[in-house]
């Protein structure tokens, strides 16, 4: 099987609480900069519409398709490349916290709804009941959202390797307290361990894009996000975003996509070979 | 649109130098017909001559602020926004003076992503290391809607407050002793003490008064939103923090130093004079509607006499409404706040008040005129700081 290069860049976009039009802008300068720097998929924040538990999704979110949704199809067809962005999703009375794979023909070839609502959420969305992967020239991609990927969120993960992705895509909205710096560790272990854990255990690249900016509304006011995005493989970290809480930023990684034989029950036996099911025995953690 | 001329006002006068009118508080005009601040300005081009002397001054200083920082990381403290001024402070700090700096950004949720861009290219072009302090997005918002329920025209200075302790904190924690920031009475001009009246025990009586959410207790590393008398002691006289107006001493032409930020550091206009804040967009909207004020009259009379700008010309943009006031920011501004626009309205329409209704510590600031003198020519507070309190109204 000949080796696949890919080139993504993830779009740690400023978010701005309730603002639609302005975010939605942003995130198409980000795709056009994404496309400009020949990267094949660009991967953008969680409810990049307006924001993580913003207030305005009970009364602002949009259908996908729809309005949000067109314009960053359009955005991927205009530019030529592979979209996956969080977008807050209206279904009749219900609301999602939704994430999208848009192809470089401005057609949504994924949709998702989170699955790992945190319980502060769940006063805006509902709970998603479907995983879902897609093939695409570079491979299967697999999309998830945010803290689908804490550590007792996992299955969702291991679900997404068990249907083969070879990549899984996470729009994320990391928060931090407001009182973090540039000195501090905004995550510690918090992300690198559940996405090493995939990325180890199945040979797959997990990456997960943060929005920035200031919390400006819902349960959460009080918090930020600050950036440092995240891309794991099985032999570790591939890219990192900047700590930043004002300005956004594309950070672009470039990876071989690991090739993934085993299928099914395949994987299981793979799963249990003492380096992957004791690493700490076999030195690898 | 344009606003309603004040010439036909009864009494009314307008300086025969700059743009100053009798709507600027403290601009008592002399028998010439010169306002009091063109002659404060006079006083501080004195004070601070652009000439071989104002070069020594500088050189002197920048030894200082070198030799302070000996075998540390950084020797200053430099505030920054995003806004031109502040984005070539650094830049002349760092490139032509060759100090080490840390720059600080005080990020309260509203500013101006143009500005958040340009201070990304800045610092990791210049190579500096930035820190942002964050309010508490909850006591940031309540206290500016506590500001606009109190009704004065000061409804910016919580923000200016915390900027002061970002500032005065980093500078205790990296042990650095001084601040320098990019404000110049030639550029900006001093506000009238009604429009901009800078005060911790103010700001606790408004918070006390119309705020709903607790404001954290001060710390020497996180001031918050605390600036009264035992913080401004602890910071200028304990540990000896002065602050430095870097420009005072350096011919600032303000075209001049966008050409060079936006050549050498991709700088991008935010759109407006102190637009790297949006919420500048419904301060000046509150201030123009309800106050009548118009805080271009103090900044483009500044650029007047120091001639970066004609007379004519400043009479000719003041007499349009300043391009800030955009009715898109200024709704994004309300919602931010989580006000519907009936209360916003409703806030508008409470009678006008001034610093001067609430308590503050004016009376004991007035007592120790004299010792704030003393603190001002040694940079021990920000060196317009005298100026302000007894010659601007």
């Amino acid at each position: 099987m000949s080796k696949k290069i890919i080139k993504v860049g993830m779009g740690q976009l400023l978010v701005e609480g309730g603002e639609p039009q302005r975010n939605l802008q942003r995130a198409e300068r980000m795709i056009e900069d994404a496309a400009r720097r020949q990267c094949h998929v660009v991967l953008l924040p969680e409810c990049l519409d307006l924001a993580w538990t913003h207030p305005s999704a009970k009364t602002e979110a949009q259908p996908i398709p729809g309005p949000y949704s067109d314009q960053l199809c359009q955005s991927a067809q205009r530019h030529g490349l592979y979209v996956c962005a969080g977008l807050t999703e209206k279904d009749q009375n219900k609301v999602y916290n939704s994430a999208v794979l848009i192809d470089p023909a401005g057609q949504i070839i994924l949709k998702y709804r989170k699955i790992n609502v945190l319980v502060v959420g769940q006063q805006f969305y509902e709970i998603g009941n479907m995983l879902s992967v897609v093939e695409t020239p570079f491979g299967i991609i697999g999309v998830n959202i945010c803290s689908d990927n804490y550590m007792d969120g996992l299955p969702i993960g291991h679900t997404l390797a068990r249907m083969g992705a070879q990549i899984i895509l996470s729009p994320s909205s990391w928060t931090v307290d407001y009182s973090y710096t540039e000195t501090d560790d905004p995550y510690g272990e918090k992300w690198i361990k559940p996405y090493s854990l995939l990325a180890r255990l199945y040979n797959l690249v997990i990456i997960g894009t943060t929005s920035v900016g200031v919390i400006v509304g819902g349960p959460y006011e009080g918090k930020k996000m600050v950036g440092c995005s995240l891309a794991v493989g099985r032999d570790g970290i591939i890219g990192r975003g900047r700590y930043n809480e004002f300005a956004g930023e594309l950070i672009v990684i470039e990876f071989e996509v690991p090739q993934r034989k085993e299928k099914g029950t395949a994987i299981g036996e793979k799963v249990l070979h003492p380096d992957l099911a004791h690493p700490q025995k076999a030195g690898r953690l | 649109m344009t606003v309603t001329a004040n010439v036909e006002k009864q009494g009314y006068q307008i300086c025969r130098r700059c743009v100053v009118d009798t709507s600027v508080p403290g601009h008592d005009f002399d028998g010439r017909g010169i306002c009091g601040y063109c002659r404060l300005h006079d006083q501080l081009e004195r004070r601070y001559p652009l000439d071989s002397r104002g070069a020594r001054q500088l050189q002197t200083l920048v030894s200082k602020i070198k030799r302070g920082g000996k075998g540390r990381k950084h020797d200053c403290v430099l505030g920054i926004s995003g806004g031109r001024d502040s984005t070539y402070t650094l830049y002349f700090a760092k490139k032509i003076l060759g100090l080490r700096p840390i720059a600080v950004h005080f990020n309260d949720g509203f500013g101006n992503p143009t500005a958040g861009e340009n201070m990304r290219k800045a610092t990791q072009k210049l190579g500096v290391e930035l820190r942002t302090i964050t309010s508490d997005w909850r006591e940031s918002k309540d206290l500016r809607i506590a500001y606009l329920k109190a009704s004065t025209p000061d409804i910016g200075t919580a923000t200016d407050i915390g900027i002061a302790t970002a500032l005065y904190g980093v500078a205790c924690k990296e042990r650095v002793r001084y601040i320098i920031f990019g404000q110049s009475f030639r550029t900006e001009g001093i506000s009238p003490l009604e429009w901009n009246y800078l005060d911790g025990r103010y700001l606790k009586s408004v918070h006390k008064l119309y705020g709903t959410f607790p404001l954290r207790k001060w710390q020497p590393m996180d001031g918050g939103f605390n600036l009264t008398l035992w913080p401004m002691v602890y910071y200028t006289l304990i540990k000896r923090i002065k602050t430095i107006p870097i420009l005072y001493f350096t011919p600032y032409v303000r075209v001049d130093a966008e050409a060079v930020i936006k050549r050498e550091l991709d700088w991008v206009y935010p759109g407006a004079h102190y637009y790297d804040d949006l919420y500048q967009s419904l301060m000046t909207h509150v201030m123009r509607v309800k106050f009548n004020i118009d805080r271009r009259r103090s900044n483009y009379s500044a650029l007047v006499r120091c001639g970066q700008m004609s007379r004519e010309r400043a009479l000719e943009l003041i007499n349009a409404v300043y391009v800030i006031e955009d009715p898109k920011v200024i709704d994004l501004c309300i919602k931010r706040l989580g006000l519907t626009r009936q209360e916003f309205d409703e806030i508008m329409s409470l009678p006008p008040k001034t610093f001067r209704d609430y308590k503050t510590s004016y009376d004991l600031i007035k007592l120790l005129k004299w010792p704030l003198k003393l603190c001002s020519k040694c940079h021990v507070v920000p060196t317009t700081t005298y100026d302000k309190y007894f010659k601007c109204g």
